[in-house]
């Protein structure tokens, strides 16, 4: 907010230049230097492409959104077309924000929700409470999304939104009667009760739409096409895929779980 | 087909417990005879100093609360001057130990009224103008803490992690509940991640962070699991989920688990309507909870090896609101507690309620300062390197 008659309209020496300035001539005295364009492009690079920068990739896009006078429209055409872009190893480089791995799981498989506050649970577990950064600077991203309790929630987060939500106090169905598993159950309310909160992610309540995506999976996909099209081009370790038995008529919807289960795909 | 079936048609369902064998790499020591130990409570929502340390002679403190006030009566006299909270009866016996010092005006420059702001600004120990993405305990297991390089060198009793425990490169791990940690990671899902992992997909890029962060998990859990079976604490707490967590606390400290500092909260401090019964009722688990665990360690002969801080975002505005409650305040007391105390009982003066910062409690102590010390003396480690700024000690410990 410009408060008039706040504002002082002495000389004030800005980089060396000295005048009346407003507050648009300090702007444009910022964007005036190139190391505007390099801050900015930096933290594009960091954002869209990957968390370690190449100094020299930044310094050529900063070249073109200084020349463009600043078109952030033109820096980002010119960033998805270029080669490096798809360089292999800034694919799969990122790890996925909590929301973009929830987004992703949604894209895959349309969830419904019996009651959208679990949403927020999740969020707040995996650590983005979308709208709630943590501070101006908002959320630190890379390495930070990470620590041993929200990396095992995200593990578990494709099967909680996907596989009706089974989650950390889980019977062993298999062997236990029904009075077994009535007591079971209560055990798990007074435990919940105990614990106060509960365990993190037990009040989500999600519907998958697996029908529409099994029907929409062409009749000839091989396993290699399935993976790719899950993890996009990330490769999973052999040593995991070993662990996954191979893709049959029957079981795409437990192969695609297993895939979306993988550490690789906290990976874009 | 629900997810149990699902995990059966996957190659490892036994749930027999087997490491990949370069985990076994993983040595189990306990902390040796001697270690330190640093226990961080958290009240969280802004406790009210002022009704919890009470200067009962002060008629400015009688003026600002006419009902909020504890009359001198009620107030347990530490000094001639200070005394608690009715619900703090059980710090009582605590003082009298020396088990107890209570500073006085801690806070720090430009302070922040947000309870989000301001708690990340203690637990980052940033300036308040300054953004910190780590915590100082995370920043002190950087720093590889004189030799520790786990995740379970550093424990908060919860489900996820605070700023406070999160540093560049490493990090402490949640803990709510031993065997539920253990029963998570022995999920068959991640037992047949964990299997799966080689060394050679532990690499430095971010993928091999998770790799190396799903491992550490992993074996942590067995590792605190295993130990903490060594000694369970037979000690008596009052019946509260604050109590169970110092309780289960103690019985890892004393079952010699390799955790050099442990966080535990206790929220709902934010009184901003009937403030008094809310509040009594809270320093009373509160206290009740550390004195038990006090008497705990001392039991057990680690009471000298421990030392436990209780701090708060902010503290409250000295006069209260017309809602017999109190708002967001500045400067605010710090307790520590522990049978090694250098400064027994007050450290400094109470607040100077005649001179005041546009209502508020003038800060007399950084709570940097605080940190120093406890980061020099008590952890053994440069206070320089994690605090990013040179903070005198204050001969605290």
């Amino acid at each position: 907010m410009f408060r008039e008659k706040a504002h002082d309209e002495g000389d004030k020496t800005v980089f060396g230049k000295t005048g009346a300035f407003t507050g648009e001539d300090i702007i444009d005295a910022l964007l005036d230097k190139k190391e505007t364009a390099v801050y900015i492009s930096r933290k594009i690079y960091r954002f869209f492409v990957n968390d370690q920068v190449d100094e020299q990739r930044v310094s050529e896009m900063a070249d073109v959104f200084y020349n463009s006078h600043y078109d952030i429209g033109g820096l980002m055409k010119y960033l998805f077309t270029s080669d490096w872009f798809y360089d292999s190893r800034n694919i799969g480089a990122k790890i996925k924000s909590p929301v973009d791995l929830i987004a992703g799981i949604h894209r895959l498989v349309p969830v419904t929700y019996e009651n959208k506050e679990g949403l927020l649970v999740l969020q707040r577990a995996l650590g983005q409470a979308l709208f709630y950064p943590p501070n101006v600077s908002g959320w630190a991203g890379g390495k930070n999304w990470i620590d041993s309790s929200s990396l095992m929630y995200r593990l578990k987060t494709p099967s909680i939104l996907l596989n009706y939500g089974i989650i950390e106090v889980e019977p062993k169905e298999d062997m236990l009667d029904d009075k077994g598993k009535q007591m079971m159950e209560h055990k798990m309310e007074e435990i919940a009760k105990q614990q106060g909160k509960g365990p993190v992610l037990s009040k989500i309540k999600s519907q998958p739409d697996w029908d529409s995506v099994l029907k929409s999976i062409p009749h000839k996909m091989t396993q290699e096409e399935l993976i790719s099209a899950v993890l996009l081009p990330e490769k999973l370790s052999p040593a995991l895929l070993s662990n996954i038995p191979a893709l049959t008529d029957s079981n795409h919807k437990e192969f695609i779980l297993e895939l979306l289960s993988a550490p690789e795909y906290q990976m874009g | 087909m629900n997810r149990r079936n699902f995990i059966k048609t996957s190659s490892l369902a036994s749930g027999a417990l087997f490491l990949p064998s370069f985990l076994k790499a993983f040595e189990y020591k306990r902390l040796p005879a001697g270690g330190k130990v640093l226990v961080v409570i958290q009240l969280g929502g802004g406790n009210d100093g002022l009704n919890t340390v009470i200067p009962f002679e002060n008629d400015l403190y009688y003026n600002k609360r006419k009902t909020l006030s504890i009359p001198k009566t009620e107030v347990l006299g530490l000094t001639d001057q200070l005394g608690l909270n009715p619900g703090l009866k059980s710090f009582k016996d605590i003082y009298d130990q020396g088990w107890m010092t209570i500073l006085n005006s801690v806070g720090y420059p430009n302070p922040d009224r947000s309870h989000f702001r301001s708690m990340d600004i203690w637990q980052s120990a940033s300036d308040a103008k300054e953004y910190l993405s780590t915590g100082w305990i995370g920043r002190y297991l950087d720093s590889s803490c004189g030799g520790c390089d786990k995740a379970y060198n550093a424990i908060e009793v919860d489900d996820t992690l605070s700023l406070a425990m999160k540093g560049n490169t490493k990090k402490a791990i949640a803990v709510r509940d031993v065997n539920r940690l253990y029963k998570t990671t022995r999920d068959p899902f991640f037992e047949q991640i964990a299997n799966a992992t080689k060394p050679d997909m532990l690499t430095e890029d971010n993928l091999g962070y998770l790799y190396k962060t799903m491992i550490e998990t992993y074996s942590s859990a067995e590792y605190i699991s295993t130990t903490s079976k060594i000694f369970e604490s037979k000690a008596t707490y009052p019946d509260s989920g604050f109590s169970k967590q110092l309780k289960m606390i103690s019985g890892l400290i004393q079952s010699g688990l390799q955790t050099k500092v442990y966080y535990v909260s206790l929220g709902g401090f934010d009184t901003h309507v009937g403030q008094k019964g809310t509040q009594e009722r809270l320093l009373k688990t509160w206290s009740e909870g550390v004195s038990a665990f006090l008497n705990d360690l001392k039991a057990g002969g680690k009471l000298d090896d421990t030392l436990v801080m209780t701090f708060s975002e902010f503290g409250r505005r000295v006069e209260q609101n017309a809602s017999n409650g109190t708002d967001h305040g500045t400067a605010n007391n710090l307790f520590l507690f522990g049978g090694k105390l250098n400064k027994k009982g007050f450290y400094n003066e109470a607040p100077d309620l005649s001179d005041l910062d546009q209502g508020d409690i003038k800060y007399k102590i950084d709570f940097r300062n605080v940190y120093a010390d406890v980061i020099k003396n008590w952890l053994d480690v440069d206070e320089e390197s994690i605090l990013n700024q040179k903070f005198p000690s204050l001969g605290l410990i």
